[in-house]
């Protein structure tokens, strides 16, 4: 390909050439692009199966459980068995499960509404814990790894060294009580109960960002108030590694040819910066896109501790509940967002690198 | 024989700082033991074993490998002799004898405090480290080598195998692990109290091995949930590294080789590249260990696995958090225990990386002989 290119070059005017290679890119990318949904197919395909034997796996009687426990009737127990195909052979109660969490038919028997309403209802929250958390990540990670690749070897380094190591080994509930101690019981700048309302304009589901798109500031500073100590304990795990994942994408960066020919060429270090700062933003993609992730992963926890009424929290209820059809929901969503954010890493890398072949 | 390891030893005679000494003591003790049950096997491994004493020398170099390691063995130790060195059963519950013990505070009656039930807080500890070392050894053995076992197939046979296994391990990652966990967790607990039930000798070394009494048996089921559940969670990550390595592997030429002679594949796959792709797994296992018991803490904490009374560091949180912030201790010192675990193995495994090494390795040799020259 390159060869090619290269041959084109010597007998067609430049610019020619410019314009056809960027076509090419265009076509490849748009092919690569059509692959990628392509195996995103069976992966959602797997993500059913895996929900399903979760669904299958349900303890034999949860119908009693549902109809009242103990002294349940027969006869509700017969609907409740009819209603949710228990009896019926596998592909039956997969088809049932499948379709139904699609076309958001299965009721949940704690809450009477159908099952992807309630999750619906408390997604915003998590998404917006994630997106918070997802800020103070990006707020100290990106800085803390570019100073400590800047200033090598020096006491910052050791410490986001130090940090990122305390970062992946601090259970979170220990740090959000620790956190909760300091803010809420000692200094009482923070608040606990309840969750901001939304604004009555809704534009993107996300509350935080619909109040700042309508003007709203008053509930926009509520609802920063309410998130930003829950997003800073669910981001402090990945701060740490997204810092130290800078410094070392960075410095390999740095070490590059072109890096000496620039110095040699006599370019002003801020610009040096820029160029190497381009090259290491490959690999930072990836690590960045991967932390969503595992932001959303960590959110079952962080809303325990902080009692956010989000879909982690929801799960742990119907845990405790054995509402199955709400495990069995919450898992799929969770899964569906993981896997559309590792879609859009891919694609992200694909455009930003320009390199990349597919 | 005898010349040439007494040789690497006179080598270094000079500058083994004590660490090296004991580490020393811990190689000849381990060869001790394995010369008991297989002859002439001091003889046949001299070189690896001069290898396994220079990994500890470099590793005595690196002082967060040292804090990591003496840590680890610190709660192995706790973890295998905690429960017999508790001074309460983690089942005795003082208030029905003394009602002030209900949450009292540390130094009042018990070192570090009561819970509500005016249960020791050392206790519950010591008891909560055989809990977290037996279920993260656990995962470690069930998940990885069913991970090394597919990823070796995968990157042996290639082809429609390899599809087959790394679109099975694809679902498995379409999950944010702990949401998967967390189901698996919730679901597994009432198919699995039958088996239990049924299985009188699983029952008994279950018991065994968390050290609880016999009246907890019905509690079982949730604990072995977690630990399948985690399992589950855990494999397809070490299917992914050992294919790509096995890969890598399958082209070099010691394995055409081995195929030219016509070796059986599981010869080839387990006595020929598994050693070849072991250091870096070793690696991920001591790093993931960590993560396990931070997982598995996690997972206790909201409410999964063991109920009480069975003792488990993120279940004390979970019970404390009731009370806080009055009863403090029952928050800030499971957390610390755990922090400190998780911190030891993750201190341990990236010292590990370095010392797996080769490069670096011999660097350390290098330094260790040319100080010897000075001398």
């Amino acid at each position: 390909m390159i060869s090619e290119t290269y041959l084109n070059q010597s007998s067609i005017p430049l610019l020619d050439s410019v314009t056809e290679k960027r076509g090419e890119k265009l076509t490849e990318l748009k092919r690569f692009l059509a692959r990628r949904m392509l195996t995103f197919i069976p992966t959602i395909l797997g993500v059913t199966l895996i929900v399903f034997a979760i669904a299958y796996l349900i303890p034999a009687d949860p119908a009693r459980a549902w109809a009242g426990g103990e002294k349940a009737s027969q006869k509700a127990i017969e609907i409740i068995k009819e209603k949710y195909h228990m009896n019926d052979p596998w592909y039956v109660q997969y088809t049932f499960l499948i379709t139904g969490l699609i076309k958001n038919e299965i009721i949940d028997p704690r809450t009477s509404n159908p099952v992807m309403d309630d999750v619906g209802k408390r997604f915003p929250v998590t998404f917006q814990l994630a997106l918070f958390a997802y800020f103070f990540v990006l707020l100290i990670g990106i800085p803390l790894g570019l100073i400590s690749a800047l200033k090598r070897d020096s006491a910052l380094d050791t410490f986001v060294r130090v940090f990122a190591l305390f970062g992946v080994s601090t259970p979170v509930f220990w740090l959000g009580y620790i956190l909760i101690y300091i803010f809420f019981v000692n200094f009482r700048i923070i608040n606990l109960a309840g969750v901001p309302p939304s604004p009555d304009t809704v534009i993107t589901h996300v509350p935080v960002i619909d109040a700042l798109l309508t003007g709203n500031f008053e509930l926009f500073q509520q609802h920063v108030a309410r998130f930003w100590l829950p997003g800073f304990v669910l981001g402090f795990m990945g701060a740490g590694v997204v810092a130290r994942f800078v410094r070392n994408s960075f410095l390999e960066a740095i070490s590059g040819d072109y890096i000496d020919f620039l110095k040699a060429k006599g370019v002003p270090k801020l610009r040096i910066y820029r160029h190497a700062m381009k090259n290491s933003l490959v690999p930072i993609t990836t690590v960045l896109g991967l932390q969503f992730g595992f932001l959303l992963s960590g959110a079952p926890i962080t809303e325990t501790i902080f009692g956010l009424p989000g879909i982690g929290l929801y799960a742990i209820y119907s845990i405790t509940a054995l509402d199955f059809p709400a495990i069995v929901a919450v898992t799929f969503v969770f899964a569906l967002v993981y896997v559309i954010a590792n879609l859009i890493v891919d694609i992200m890398y694909a455009i930003i690198d320009p390199r990349v072949r597919y | 024989m005898q010349e040439t390891d007494q040789a690497v030893r006179m080598n270094e005679e000079y500058h083994r700082t004590i660490l090296d000494r004991v580490s020393d003591k811990v190689i000849d003790f381990l060869i001790f033991f394995i010369s008991i049950f297989r002859k002439n096997w001091k003889e046949k491994n001299r070189s690896r074993v001069a290898e396994w004493r220079l990994m500890f020398y470099a590793l005595n170099r690196s002082p967060p490998g040292v804090i990591g390691l003496s840590l680890v063995t610190i709660f192995i130790l706790l973890g295998i002799f905690g429960p017999v060195i508790a001074p309460y059963r983690y089942n005795y519950f003082p208030l029905f004898e003394e009602s002030k013990t209900y949450l009292s505070p540390p130094g009042e009656y018990f070192l570090l405090g009561a819970d509500h039930f005016g249960r020791d807080l050392v206790s519950l500890l010591l008891q909560g480290a055989r809990t977290s070392l037996v279920i993260s050894i656990m995962v470690i053995l069930l998940g990885v080598p069913f991970g090394i076992l597919l990823g070796l197939i995968a990157g042996y046979f290639g082809g429609k195998i390899d599809e087959i296994i790394m679109r099975v391990t694809d679902m498995f990652l379409a999950f944010p692990p702990l949401i998967l966990a967390i189901a698996f967790a919730a679901v597994l607990p009432d198919r699995i109290s039958t088996l239990i039930n049924q299985n009188e000798i699983l029952k008994q070394i279950l018991l065994w091995l968390f050290a609880l009494d016999r009246t907890e048996a019905g509690n079982l089921s949730r604990l072995l949930a977690v630990m399948i559940a985690m399992a589950i969670v855990w494999w397809p990550g070490y299917a992914r590294i050992t294919r790509g390595s096995t890969l890598t592997e399958r082209e070099s030429l010691y394995v055409e080789s081995a195929k030219a002679i016509g070796l059986p594949s599981t010869r080839i796959m387990f006595r020929h590249i598994l050693p070849n792709i072991i250091g870096p797994i070793l690696v991920y296992i001591t790093l993931d260990f960590g993560m396990v018991v931070l997982t598995e803490a996690g997972l206790s904490f909201l409410g999964l696995g063991a109920t009480p009374p069975i003792a488990d560091w993120g279940r004390i949180v979970y019970d404390g958090s009731q009370f806080f912030p009055n009863a403090w201790w029952l928050i800030i010192f499971p957390g610390l225990i755990v922090l400190l675990d998780v911190l030891g193995w993750n201190l341990l495994g990236d010292s590990l990386r370095d010392i797996l090494d080769p490069k670096l390795r011999r660097s350390i040799e290098f330094k260790v002989k040319k100080k010897k020259e000075k001398v």
